[in-house]
């Protein structure tokens, strides 16, 4: 028997199982993919000439077993074992409505691959429910979740800069990457044409400076390689390997268990508690339950509402947690897809590093009310760098010494600039189970049902022209643009799918995540948004987590769960 | 049939940045498969990689063994249709040289080969069979080791960011990924 089990052991699975260990609380980990080392298991040791096939994962494999996960930009052979197969693991989506459902399954989840960028939610975005009337109202405002926010920065270490914008507050921060040259005439060119609009530094999770606490885990600073991906021997950015795991660890309430796939939470009919976890091991199929007090849910947005919805039995026929139908509802990612690149005069300078991180637009539609015709509103990322070799080598014809030549000198500067929109939750954008297929360990497949609402697309067709409007503004000329929406599930912000509310009838978790049907159900990964902004949310799954961890253990020692 | 000296042009290259002391079991394990492409593609592939990307004061294409990485590409990255459009889009250069000074490609001088290639290259930019041949041809060498390292910069833990370094006609670009 464990005080605390949590499911999955990605971004928010990480920090909520190092919450509940510091807090004293025996706590299992259950991890559906197979056990991976920070530093053994990484390939950034690999230079280019040392990449199988040259970085390419070959054509066909990524046909047969990596149809959807080839759509990620960071699949390449250093990275090829953190994506699973979509051959082993397939899901359905209706004809026409693609959904790229793209994710790892091995110790660390998402937390290796992830892209860093580290943004706080603002009091409009907990609000904004509320002022326009679309899904029901956040049960939370910014001031629930700021000692939180505090607290989750420090731990994990964020480089950025106190830019004093309401919608995009303010944090605790390590010293911030600085910009280009090319990048701070950008900014000076959109800020001056165009009131309102600030570009600044992206905040990522990176030690630009670690501290003692970093450093007492093993963490070393950025060393600019940008090989993220693969992995970080040097632990400089936050991952579950590399910093939320080994904090849990040394306090000795750690048990991690992998390849062990939830087929269900189990409750007491009699009291509608859990009171364990039944596993599928992934190799051998053989089944075993692990109880305990109080069980956590991380196992992602989608795969969240897959153990709620196959955890479903007697006195919960849809599935546990689900009295008011909306686990699975609400699925939501960002609006992501349009993008422009342009070259841009500037100075006879260049730089030095590969920097894991670029610059930042926060939102800046309908900030103080609603002023645009469509809701809400959308960022962007990107940055000002003089164009490397390839684009200089592919960018015009050229052959022989002259084509040698121009690809020897650095390029002339490029902006990219590429947005990122809120999408609206809709109660139609769902995950259910098939009724007919099953995996290979005998689970349903799910179904996934999302697409683009008007709002969503109109956030699209705006990102497309405001980019044009600010690169033109900064004197680039227009090299690519490209307004295509991309499927949903590709900005791999997905979320929404159990989410908090203030009403059991119309929602899944209560304010400190807590499931409104289970008292000591907890889910605090993406499915618990009840919106979702437009900035990067995985810094605000890990403060939810945490904050519902300490939650949680205070009710567990007044013995009210 | 090609000019192109290989084993000379390696130990050159060898002793130019240390290639002897690549491992021994890649070498051995590369050397292992067999070839693709049969030796008058070889060689073709030798001529245009190397018309494209010649040895100046740097290492070329073949020195950076272009043509050897191309075949493993082909052979173990490329699925059938995209290989054989390389194939293609290769012999095609060859089958527009015969038809226009008569000879080979591959036994045309370099200096020949080069003017054929440039005009080839203005009126085929936008063929995107041969963009992409051309674009796999330049990567793998930019890839390499001389052509990451010898030709452009290569840092792989460059532990710092400078965001701005003075830029004079002798910097040099950044090689590997992500560099813009």
């Amino acid at each position: 028997m464990f005080d605390a089990i949590v499911i999955g052991s990605g971004m928010s699975g990480g920090m909520a199982a190092k919450e509940l260990c510091e807090l004293g609380l025996k706590t299992l980990v259950l991890e559906r993919g197979r056990k991976i080392e920070h530093g053994a298991s990484y390939n950034d040791w690999m230079q280019p000439w040392d990449l199988p096939t040259g970085g390419g994962v070959p054509e066909e494999v990524l046909e047969k077993d990596y149809p959807i996960q080839r759509q990620c930009y960071a699949v390449n052979t250093a990275t090829q074992q953190y994506w699973v197969k979509d051959s082993q693991h397939p899901y359905e989506t209706p004809e026409n409505k693609p959904f790229s459902w793209i994710r790892g399954y091995h110790l660390g989840g998402r937390s290796i691959m992830w892209g860093r960028q580290t943004y706080r939610y603002s009091e409009m975005d907990f609000s904004a429910n509320a002022r326009d009337g679309h899904g029901v109202d956040w049960p939370i405002r910014y001031a629930d979740m700021a000692p939180w926010y505090d607290k989750v920065e420090t731990f994990i270490g964020v480089s950025g800069e106190n830019d004093g914008l309401a919608q995009l507050p303010d944090g605790k921060f390590l010293p911030v990457m600085p910009m280009t040259d090319g990048e701070k005439l950008f900014k000076t060119a959109v800020e001056k044409n165009f009131a309102g609009r600030k570009v600044i530094m992206g905040r990522c999770a990176h030690l630009t400076q670690p501290q003692p606490h970093h450093i007492e885990l093993g963490r070393n600073p950025c060393q600019y390689r940008s090989l993220c991906e693969r992995g970080c021997s040097f632990g400089a950015y936050h991952s579950s390997l590399s910093s939320s795991l080994p904090a849990a660890t040394r306090t000795g309430n750690l048990t991690l268990v992998t390849d062990a796939i939830v087929h269900s939470i189990i409750t007491d009919p009699k009291t509608g508690k859990a009171t364990g976890v039944r596993v599928i091991d992934q190799n051998t199929k053989k089944g075993t339950t692990y109880e305990a007090k109080v069980v956590f849910l991380c196992a992602s947005t989608i795969g969240s509402a897959q153990v709620l919805l196959q955890s479903a039995n007697e006195a919960n026929p849809r599935g546990l947690a689900n009295s008011s139908d909306q686990v699975g509802r609400n699925l939501m990612d960002h609006v992501y897809g349009p993008s422009v690149m342009a070259v841009m005069d500037g100075p006879e300078t260049f730089h030095r590093g590969r920097r894991p991180n670029g610059i930042y637009i926060p939102r800046y539609r309908n900030l103080d009310g609603q002023t645009e015709p469509y809701l809400r509103g959308y960022g962007y990322q990107g940055r000002v760098m003089r164009q490397g070799w390839h684009g200089v080598a592919m960018g015009a014809p050229g052959v022989g010494t002259e084509l040698k030549d121009r690809i020897r000198h650095p390029g002339a500067w490029m902006v990219g600039l590429s947005g990122f929109g809120e999408m609206l939750p809709n109660p139609e954008n769902r995950v259910t189970l098939s009724a007919t297929r099953k995996d290979e360990w005998g689970l349903p497949l799910l179904n996934i049902h999302c697409e683009h609402g008007e709002n969503d697309k109109e956030l699209g067709r705006r990102i497309l022209e405001d980019a044009k409007a600010m690169v033109t503004a900064a004197g680039g000329r227009i090299i690519k643009e490209s307004s295509k929406l991309h499927p949903p599930g590709l900005g791999i912000h997905e979320m929404g799918t159990a989410r908090m509310g203030h009403d059991p009838k119309t929602s899944v978790l209560n304010k400190h995540n807590q499931a409104h049907d289970v008292p000591n159900l907890f889910v605090t990964d993406g499915a618990a948004m009840t919106s979702s902004g437009c900035q990067n949310p995985s810094l605000t799954y890990m403060a939810m987590s945490a904050r519902a961890a300490n939650y949680a253990s205070e009710l567990l020692k007044a013995g009210t769960i | 049939m090609i000019e192109l000296d290989r084993r000379h042009m390696l130990e050159g290259l060898a002793a130019l940045i240390g290639l002897s002391a690549l491992p021994a079991d890649a070498l051995a394990a590369a050397a292992r498969k067999p070839s693709l492409l049969d030796a008058p593609t070889t060689a073709l592939l030798a001529a245009v990689s190397d018309t494209f990307i010649p040895r100046t004061d740097t290492p070329g294409a073949v020195q950076a063994k272009v043509p050897a990485t191309v075949d493993g590409l082909l052979r173990d990255w490329a699925n059938p249709a995209h290989r054989a459009a390389h194939i293609a889009a290769l012999k095609a250069i060859d089958t527009a040289a015969r038809a226009k000074t008569g000879k080979p490609f591959a036994l045309l001088t370099p200096a020949a080969r080069k003017t054929f290639l440039t005009g080839y290259d203005l009126e085929n930019f936008s063929n995107p069979d041969y963009y992409k041949l051309k674009d796999l041809l330049v990567t793998a060498y930019y890839m390499s080791e001389p052509g990451a390292t010898v030709e452009l910069r290569y840092e792989h833990v460059p532990g710092a960011w400078e965001p701005s370094i003075p830029l004079t006609k002798d910097t040099r670009a950044w090689a590997g990924h992500n560099v813009g």
